[in-house]
């Protein structure tokens, strides 16, 4: 199957998964193998002083061969989430950042009047931008517009498992926008995801649902099948709904 | 000549550090080796790449930002 175009590179998986939560470091490591996630999301804190403990995540994430997409998680501000950006970058050694200006804590969902500004900052600064947004069209419209790489529309709240909750305007978004649509945040299990691939999104990136399932290692494989079923069946094209039967079996030749 | 210990802010912790060290030895006096992958740092809001680690004075009242990457979503 044809991969995800991200910026220059392309990607053979359509899912992106997330490193957090796990019940432990080894079965992240598990969970993101099972998944064949080409990218890892991360995020960027300050390193604990007079702690020689600190893991190397970087390292290991490396020595996979994963492609590392830091994350702007926690950031308020546009200012804040530059500054997060500029030092991943430096850390990390990619250009690659997921961007996250975050509105309320409640809710997590994005503060659109700094992303904007925030991604264009970033854009000019060399960066490929990956922006989590609202999945409002009209942002997404402008995230394009400046500039960014892909945009990231939310299907419910991160973390709240709640699925795609508004369907028809995920459908306008991919209608609307020439770069791929990742959907980014709520999916919760396998259908969600195949959800949102069937109406035509490039990628799914999601972490809660792996990594709070009972079984993170195998809800990462049926993510990974559910992204390739939804991707295949919205290639095949599927049949239009009706209301009524439309019979299946021939109806000449029947004994009555 | 002796420098005075001046107050700078580590990771929003103020600290009393020599007012005569660079950057580099300032990291290394924090337990880190400076060739270590993954880490980076910001003195008032503003990146400074590892190759300028040693040239960078610490003046008083710097804001020093150390990060690195954590486990995400």
């Amino acid at each position: 199957m044809e991969g995800l175009k991200i910026g220059n590179r392309v990607y053979s998986s359509r899912l992106l998964i997330g490193s957090s939560g796990y019940p432990n470091f080894n079965v992240m490591l598990k969970a993101i193998e099972m998944s064949e996630a080409n990218i890892v999301t991360v995020a960027i804190r300050r390193v604990k002083l007079n702690d020689p403990s600190n893991e190397n995540l970087y390292s290991i994430l490396k020595e996979k061969n994963h492609t590392i997409l830091p994350n702007t998680a926690g950031c308020y501000t546009a200012k804040d989430a530059v500054l997060t950006a500029q030092l991943a970058r430096e850390a990390l050694g990619t250009d690659l950042i997921k961007l996250e200006v975050i509105g309320d804590d409640q809710t997590l969902f994005p503060d659109v009047e700094q992303l904007i500004p925030a991604a264009s900052e970033l854009i000019k600064d060399g960066f490929t931008v990956l922006p989590y947004c609202n999945d409002d069209p009209i942002t997404c419209k402008k995230l394009e517009d400046v500039g960014c790489a892909v945009v990231m529309p939310l299907g419910a709240p991160i973390g709240s498992g709640a699925g795609i909750r508004n369907p028809y305007n995920i459908q306008i978004i991919r209608d609307i926008i020439k770069v791929p649509v990742i959907v980014d945040a709520g999916v919760g299990t396998a259908s969600d995801a195949t959800v949102a691939m069937e109406l035509g999104c490039d990628g799914i990136l999601l972490n809660t649902a792996v990594a709070k399932a009972r079984n993170p290692v195998l809800m990462a494989s049926a993510m990974r099948k559910a992204v390739e079923a939804g991707r295949e069946a919205f290639l095949s094209g599927r049949i239009p709904q009706k209301l009524y039967a439309t019979a299946s079996s021939p109806t000449e030749g029947l004994i009555t | 000549m002796k420098k005075k210990n001046i107050t700078i802010s580590i990771n929003g912790k103020k600290q009393e550090i020599s007012g005569n060290i660079d950057l580099l030895q300032l990291i290394g006096s924090l337990g880190f080796d400076p060739t270590k992958p993954g880490v980076a740092v910001a003195v008032n809001c503003e990146v400074v790449p590892q190759k300028m680690w040693s040239e960078t004075r610490i003046n008083p009242d710097s804001e020093i930002e150390i990060i690195h990457a954590v486990q995400g979503g």
